[in-house]
């Protein structure tokens, strides 16, 4: 009998195990569409950069653009001078930029991804902060609109704030993926090596860098090779009359130096 | 096998009818395996641009093909992630009872992580497979192209280990 009964408990006991298994909070698939090749856009890397993706791009490319050695770029050709850069970037410990970008709030309960870029979105202004520390990567971004969001990945965390008021503090295994790699490069190096509609261009005492994702989008970047210095970097959409429009530009920021007290900490109320 | 660049009307006929169908299985089992919806959509879309491109000839059963190839996109996704440290999965003496009880999906993937951390991953795919993926034990065993007999006691084996891991840290 008292076998019977431990039997019985350990059944009961294995049970609980599957149940935990299970997944009961599993996201819905409904709403995701796969797209056939011959309507997926070419450079998905740049579309998928349509959220928070969408600024590291710009940043790419305005990073490199700035850090390219002036007195080397009339020596080498464009293409060795972004790759170098390239190479460079993720050498370094951390930056700053601030960004401006016409957003929309998105209608879906995603904590994470909280805008998208849109032509008639509201304008918003903000600062954007990377800090890196051998694999570990965290970003901070200050919305004008007394939104902060914080991916720690040292903490491994996602927090948000909303005019100073912690409205979001979770555990997350894993740091917005497409933005690591964005920042991790590989994927855009690929995209380089092998891409012919990245075109670089050198142009009197500039060198432009342009990706187009399609005939009404494109992400740029405009270098001064004499100067050292990025002169814009920003994502453009061309509206229903055929006129392009800026939905997000970037100044880059390397004099202030990011430590991990100032990525982390809550904004004031 | 062999490579073919041009699939034929047949091949991508059947391999997006069999998707369409599949996929609230294998967004959940992608979900779960990878813990970001995100994530596990960015995946099946490669897969399914990669299955539709490169053809294959030889495919016995299209359906076991699609989960085994979504298997291994989700292992080699992990292991491009584990590379860079950004998953940093704890131990089982770490978990409290509270954590047992998930409120939400980022919860509850930290959770069955965490659980099938414990056993070894020929164990847990199957408990994947058979749990997150809806698959029957038979075809867990086409999948993974193990005997019927074998995928059911990995699938046995792994709960009794999670089963005795959480006993004793007195979480069950």
């Amino acid at each position: 009998m008292n076998l019977e009964n431990q039997n019985n408990n350990m059944q009961e006991l294995d049970q609980r195990v599957e149940q935990l298994l299970t997944p009961r909070f599993a996201p819905s698939a409904e709403g995701f569409k796969l797209q056939k090749p011959q309507q997926r856009p070419r450079h998905s890397w740049l579309l998928n950069a349509a959220r928070i993706g969408g600024l590291a791009a710009v940043l790419v490319i305005g990073i490199f653009a700035l850090i390219s050695p002036t007195n080397e770029a009339h020596a080498k050709s464009a293409e060795e001078i972004v790759f170098e850069a390239l190479e460079k970037l993720q050498n370094l410990d951390s930056f700053r930029a601030e960004f401006k970008a016409k957003v929309v709030a998105r209608e879906s309960k995603d904590k994470t991804d909280i805008y998208d870029l849109t032509l008639n979105g509201e304008d918003v202004t903000g600062v954007f902060m990377v800090l890196k520390n051998n694999d570990k990567v965290s970003f901070r971004i200050e919305w004008s609109n007394g939104v902060v969001q914080l991916f720690d990945s040292f903490e491994m965390r996602y927090k948000m704030w909303k005019n100073g008021e912690l409205v979001c503090d979770e555990p997350r295994t894993s740091i917005n993926a497409k933005f690591m790699q964005l920042l991790s490069l590989e994927s855009v190096k690929q995209e380089f090596e092998s891409d012919s509609e990245i075109q670089i261009e050198e142009q009197g005492n500039k060198i432009t860098l342009c990706h187009k994702a399609n005939d009404s989008e494109e992400i740029a970047g405009i270098f001064s090779p004499d100067e050292g210095k990025l002169q814009e970097a920003g994502v453009r959409i061309k509206d229903a009359s055929g006129k392009w429009v800026k939905v997000l530009s970037v100044k880059i920021d390397y004099s202030t130096p990011i430590s991990k007290e100032v990525i982390t900490a809550a904004p004031m109320k | 096998m062999e490579f073919n660049n041009k699939p034929p009307k047949e091949y991508v006929e059947q391999l997006e009818s069999l998707i369409l169908v599949e996929l609230p299985s294998l967004h959940r089992y992608a979900c779960y395996r990878l813990g970001s919806r995100e994530v596990a959509e960015d995946v099946i879309q490669e897969l399914y641009l990669k299955l539709r491109t490169n053809y294959r000839e030889g495919i016995h059963n299209m359906r076991y093909y699609i989960y085994r190839s979504l298997m291994n996109a989700c292992a080699q996704r992990l292991r491009d992630r584990r590379k860079l440290n950004f998953v940093d999965l704890e131990c089982l003496r770490d978990l409290r009872e509270d954590d047992l009880q998930a409120k939400d999906f980022e919860q509850e993937y930290q959770l069955i992580g965490r659980l099938l951390e414990t056993i070894p991953q020929e164990q847990s795919e199957v408990i994947r497979l058979h749990l997150h993926a809806g698959c029957q034990f038979q075809e867990v065993a086409d999948i993974m192209d193990i005997p019927l007999s074998t995928a059911k006691s990995r699938y046995r084996y792994g709960i009794e280990h999670i089963r005795d891991a959480m006993r004793k840290e007195g979480l069950l």
